[in-house]
């Protein structure tokens, strides 16, 4: 409640509704009925009032004349507003006064309690990464193939992949209208098809990934170090060359993401077949060619050469 | 219909789980009742196919429920003509925020069922199949011995058994919203009886319920060839032959069941029990130190639940129970009656070995203690003591008998009331009296005398305080006569409180979001942001009692 030095004396027999210093209205005036309105309240501001003002600190004269030249309705009052000045208890308006804090209870938990955050938490986490949370389509830009692959846009891919909806629910017709099935096309039964389940195996699952990157990795590296081997032997310019074979393979990447992007521009309804068929390259490029493991796998083959 | 903060929490609760697509559709359907996809989908401005899936999500999830109705009459005459409409169902959406809290219940009374019910609370509705499979590679990655199929299909039946989880409802039943009298299901016989008010969305929900015993029918075993052989060797040929056939067909059934039955987590009863768990454990803060032996030795005797309303348990079982407690077993039949009857929990005359405590009853005086204890904190002793004694007039009460039944100073009551008014906990009439001299024997005497004795177009009722006002000051001014004003607790006090619990609960979900995004920006910090986090979502879950005690309960 806004303590107005002018509201606590009685309200003067005015017409005008509002207090002009401090921009706020009074309540309507009240004739006496068998309930006397309380003594001590400051009166609230009526729903009707134009407008009401959070901060009360009382701007010195020439401010206050030149701050309400502008309206209307305040300056009537400032003449009124200024013969209320002398009253005392400039009391200044704070915005978060010092009240005592109730104790806090929440910091100490029980063991229950704690079980209950432990598994809320947990549920949480494993709906905003599960397939049932369903993204808003990136608006595809136009020229985005022949944008320059910039550093943040490397890290914005590496988010992992949702699965398929419908990988997890049944769509029969026993189980969901029929029109909402519809545009989907009915999945094969993926029975060789591992799903995720729970974020635990996430971990593991990353696990086997990096394991086969690693194989492959140790394979790759052998064979583009005789490849470069060979080219280095054959031109004796070795840098230029080195980095046309590696820009190279970096286009093979380009075109297999250009392939993908051409199957998202087909339409949603697709998206259980589109996505079985992207799922396979994706599992197709985690044996080799993916960007990131381009560049690794250049650093290596570098620090190799110049040791 | 759903209060504007209920609807902005479901809203901010499926936002976050399932994004913003859904989230979009879910409050389409929230605010605007049941809808057709091509109405969704032309007032969220979503694609199609992006409306089907995020349908598809909350059907999965038992958010929404469709049903078939007729379209009301088309332009060319051509009826008959169903349309598929989808409902969302709002208690659903709000029991996500107790998945944990099920999934305790289940720890403590079947822990080696948890991995199923977590699965189903996950995942929203599941076959028996991908239980196993969820099972298996579950307990394969954590590196804990992988359960056989008969060992899950136990566990499974236990839980059904137990109706903690349930068959799923049709997908899509004929509803007719305006063939009120025309019960649909054998439950909405039986609801007649109470003649209670259902809403559109537990009618539609009753209409999709499979019966009873559908919808908790367990997974049949089936039988195995070697006990077969067994078997028939005893019998006549016929009557192998007939038990073989009689197998094909369970075995079909169970196939069935297994592979294209989906099942979920019967939420019902998991707010049953939490209701039980609930009243419990409220009651036994104000037991005197003798009773509590015997308050837990009722509830744990209770075997079987005959509706909702109430926990019956037979005295056989509670004395077995309390016998095994400390200082039980001294105690005699006549002294535990006793106190049972103190606890208020009585026997029917029909069974008077059985005991019931009626947990409805028990539910409303506990809701009345929350709002009280609130306006308590809030305005003081006098406003709590004449809030109390509004609510147990249950009529309207005049000034003058509030301040000499409350005893309390005149000025400290109109003080009071008026604070009350102003917040909308209370609502006035204002009586005027053109020289009837009205005998004020008693409250009745009053409403009856003062009804009878005025015109009716004097009885002005105070919608606004401007109304008040002004017709206090010109009625007054006119006759110059007393006038009387009633007060009593406004009728949507329990609807007001319970929408500033959904804006309190909602509050505390934008807090912990705040805390998330400020984490993924990467502040120093850490610890003290989980910190904070812990504390916010412990807040909630505490909270969250609250909101089941004034929706739920």
């Amino acid at each position: 409640m806004i303590t107005c030095c002018c509201c606590t004396a009685a309200p003067p027999p005015s017409t005008a509704p509002l207090c002009a210093l401090h921009a706020h209205a009074r309540a309507p005036p009240r004739a006496p009925t068998t309930i006397p309105p309380p003594k001590n309240a400051a009166p609230q501001p009526t729903p009707s009032s134009a407008f009401s003002v959070s901060v009360c600190l009382p701007p010195p004269r020439r401010v206050l004349a030149m701050a309400f030249r502008g309206r209307g309705r305040g300056g009537r009052g400032r003449g009124r507003g200024s013969a209320f000045d002398y009253r005392g208890n400039h009391k200044e308006y704070e915005n978060f006064p010092e009240i005592k804090l109730p104790e806090m209870t929440c910091s100490k938990a029980s063991k229950e309690e704690k079980e209950l955050l432990r598994s809320t938490l947990k549920f949480e986490e494993f709906w905003k990464t599960s397939c049932y949370h369903l993204e808003e389509d990136v608006p595809k830009k136009k020229n985005e193939d022949k944008e320059i692959e910039r550093f943040s846009d490397r890290r914005r891919k590496t988010h992992a992949k949702r699965e398929a909806l419908a990988l997890y629910l049944k769509l029969t017709e026993s189980n969901f209208p029929a029109e909402l099935l519809q545009g989907t096309i009915k999945s094969k039964p993926t029975t060789n098809k591992k799903l995720r389940w729970d974020n635990d195996s996430d971990t593991k699952a990353f696990e086997v990934f990096e394991k086969l990157e690693q194989t492959h990795k140790a394979r790759a590296s052998s064979l583009y170090l005789s490849f470069k081997i060979l080219i280095l032997t054959i031109y004796q310019d070795s840098g230029t060359n080195l980095e046309r074979i590696f820009s190279l393979s970096l286009l093979d990447g380009d075109k297999k993401e250009e392939k993908e992007g051409d199957d998202e521009d087909e339409q949603e309804e697709e998206e259980a077949e589109e996505e079985e068929s992207s799922d396979d390259d994706y599992n197709q490029n985690i044996e080799f060619d993916d960007d990131d493991d381009d560049w690794n796998q250049e650093e290596e083959t570098h620090e190799d050469y110049y040791d | 219909m759903v209060s504007q903060h209920g609807v902005l929490l479901a809203v901010s609760i499926i936002s976050d789980h399932f994004g913003p697509i859904v989230s979009k559709v879910i409050r389409c359907l929230l605010r605007h009742g049941p809808l057709s996809l091509q109405e969704v989908a032309r007032r969220v401005k979503l694609s199609s196919s992006q409306v089907k899936n995020a349908l598809l999500v909350l059907i999965q999830h038992n958010c929404v429920q469709a049903f078939l109705t007729l379209r009301g009459k088309a332009s060319h005459g051509s009826d008959d003509k169903t349309v598929t409409l989808y409902l969302a169902i709002f208690d659903n959406v709000l029991h996500r925020l107790r998945f944990s809290k099920f999934l305790s219940l289940i720890h403590d009374d079947i822990p080696e069922s948890e991995v199923l019910i977590e699965g189903l609370l996950l995942n929203g509705r599941l076959t028996f199949d991908q239980l196993v499979e969820r099972t298996i590679s579950k307990s394969k990655s954590e590196g804990k011995t992988v359960p056989n199929r008969e060992e899950i299909r136990k566990r499974f039946n236990k839980l059904v058994y137990a109706h903690y989880v349930e068959r799923c409802p049709k997908p899509q039943p004929n509803f007719d919203p305006l063939a009120d009298e025309q019960p649909t299901s054998s439950r909405k016989r039986a609801s007649k009886i109470v003649e209670k008010v259902l809403s559109l969305e537990q009618k539609v929900v009753c209409t999709a319920a499979l019966s009873d015993a559908e919808r908790f029918a367990e997974i049949p075993y089936v039988m195995e060839g070697s006990s077969n052989a067994n078997d028939s060797q005893h019998q006549s040929i016929a009557g192998a032959k007939r038990k073989h056939e009689s197998l094909e067909v369970d075995e079909e059934h169970t196939i069935i069941a297994e592979n294209e039955v989906l099942w979920r987590a019967n939420f019902e009863k998991l707010i049953f029990c939490l209701k039980k768990k609930f009243c419990a454990e409220r009651k036994k803060a104000k037991l005197k130190l003798g009773s509590h032996s015997i308050w837990e030795a009722f509830f744990e005797a209770n075997v079987t639940d005959k509706d909702n309303k109430s926990v019956t348990s037979p005295i056989n079982g509670i004395l077995d129970k309390l016998r095994q407690k400390e200082g039980g077993s001294s105690m005699t039949l006549d002294q535990v009656t006793g106190v049972l009857n103190d606890l208020e929990c009585v026997s029917s005359s029909t069974n008077p070995e059985e005991f019931a405590f009626d947990l409805n009853k028990f539910a409303e005086t506990c809701r009345n203690d929350e709002i009280e204890s609130l306006v308590k904190k809030k305005y003081g002793q006098e406003a709590y003591i004449i809030l109390r004694l509004l609510i147990k007039q249950g009529c309207p009460v005049e000034t003058d008998q509030i301040t000499d039944m409350t005893i309390l100073d005149k000025l400290k009551v109109h003080e009071t009331l008026y604070k009350l008014w102003q917040d909308e906990y209370i609502d006035s009439e204002v009586y005027l009296n053109f020289g009837y001299s009205v005998g004020l024997r008693t409250q009745g005497d009053l409403l009856f005398g003062v009804r009878t004795a005025l015109p009716p177009t004097l009885k002005l009722q105070a919608g606004s305080k401007e109304e008040l006002d002004a017709s206090i000051i010109t009625k007054v001014s006119a006759t110059g006569n007393t006038n009387y004003f009633v007060w009593r607790v406004k009728s949507t006090l329990q609807e007001q409180f319970i929408d500033r619990l959904y804006h309190a609960a909602l509050n505390l979900r934008q807090m912990v979001n705040n805390i998330v995004e400020l984490q993924l920006e990467g502040s120093k910090d850490e610890t003290k942001l989980r910190n904070r986090k812990n504390i916010l979502i412990l807040a909630l879950i505490r909270h969250d009692e609250s909101l089941m005690l004034f929706h739920d309960f």
